[in-house]
């Protein structure tokens, strides 16, 4: 048995807003898919968040 | 869904975690090639495991989205100062590699027409990508395209390795080394791993030449279909206009030029250009990982001796002709 979290119910199944992203993440192509993830690592170093190497 | 991507995102992770480890202990041994090599060894011994599956298959995406942020460490007016001159060698080399292997195929080791097609735009444009891309322009049967894919395949994983040998044996500078790998090398992949094997300078041209390579992939997809349907061997090419050059266009060369754009106009500190070079390494850490997995060489080995030998003579010849052109130029 698995836990409810605020982006899941007890079986782990994405609810409400956070299933709404998931459907629009995997409606994306690829292209896309990588520019979000580029677009949101930028902001989040820009908002401050340091990556080491 | 990130429950069935985790497990393989991890393991791309901890295969990169070793090839460092590894390059750390033998510094001669570049942590690039090493990932791509253990990844190459897991995948062809123990095979993608079930539960790995769906986040191995995420390596493309790390690449895409490592070259977006890549964006932020190339210099605007760098690029502005050598555009033209990019943009001709492009243009020249794509359609030069296109018509010697085209030639080569035909009347040399009379291959037959299609698949030469589809050789000359794997070998001219972006590898596989350009493969299925003008397969679906021109209609072609999958044994066909599984033929052509896999003796691009075959050349990428060779030349990940030989290139930076080549270029450090030939002492090129970083900046003509990444420029002649962006124009003759096939795949995005391959070409990022090998630039940025060779040095970090290397690797920011290697990339930008590519992406301008990639672009032209629309253009290409277009010729083949006029081409083909004028001598009655494609469907037509109604609806190939603007719309389908956008469906072609590789999206994520714009995510690169948005995030060049925002460092170069001063919004993002010099440690936060660091912080996103960083991350860039470690997007690429995961998709060369994947890209050493999905090298298959039980696939390889399908391939035909002479699709391989059109491929390797226009391969030499083209390389060996841009090598003496960018050396001149750059």
């Amino acid at each position: 048995m698995s836990l409810a979290s605020p982006l899941t119910d007890r079986d782990g199944v994405p609810s409400g807003v956070a299933a709404s992203v998931v459907d629009w993440w995997t409606s994306l192509e690829s292209d896309w898919q990588a520019v979000c993830l580029g677009a949101l690592l930028v902001v989040l170093v820009r908002l401050g968040l340091p990556i080491p190497w | 869904m990130a429950r069935r991507l985790v497990p393989g995102v991890a393991l791309l992770l901890g295969l990169g975690l070793v090839a460092r480890g590894i390059s750390t202990i033998v510094p001669a041994a570049n942590y690039l090639i090493v990932t791509i090599l253990l990844g190459l060894v897991v995948g062809n011994t123990y095979g993608v495991p079930d539960w790995a599956q769906a986040g191995v298959a995420t390596h493309k995406q790390w690449l895409e989205a490592g070259i977006v942020v890549m964006g932020a460490s190339v210099a605007i007016d760098r690029v502005v100062a050598a555009g033209p001159t990019l943009v001709l060698l492009v243009l020249a080399t794509v359609t030069i590699t296109i018509i010697v292997v085209e030639l080569l195929a035909r009347f040399v080791f009379d291959i037959n027409e299609e698949t030469g097609s589809l050789l000359a735009a794997g070998s001219g444009i972006c590898g596989v990508s350009a493969v299925v891309a003008i397969a679906e322009s021109i209609d072609v049967d999958e044994t066909r395209i599984a033929y052509a894919a896999a003796t691009v395949l075959l050349f990428d994983a060779a030349m990940v390795f030989v290139y930076p040998l080549v270029g450090h044996a030939l002492d090129l500078s970083s900046t003509v080394f990444g420029v002649w790998a962006g124009l003759t090398m096939f795949s995005t992949g391959p070409v990022t791993a090998a630039g940025f094997a060779f040095s970090d300078t290397a690797g920011e041209w290697s990339v930008l030449v590519k992406l301008t390579r990639n672009a032209t992939i629309g253009l290409a997809a277009i010729a083949y279909a006029v081409y083909y349907a004028r001598r009655g061997r494609a469907a037509g090419v109604e609806g190939h206009g603007l719309g389908y050059l956008w469906e072609r266009f590789p999206k994520f060369i714009l995510g690169f030029l948005g995030t060049m754009l925002v460092a170069n106009l001063g919004l993002l500190s010099a440690g936060q250009v660091t912080s996103l070079a960083n991350a860039s390494d470690w997007a690429f850490l995961l998709a060369f990982a994947g890209l050493g997995m999905g090298i298959q060489l039980d696939e390889l080995r399908s391939t035909g001796y002479r699709p391989v030998l059109t491929v390797l003579i226009g391969l030499v010849l083209v390389a060996t002709t841009m090598l003496f052109v960018v050396r001149a130029l750059f």
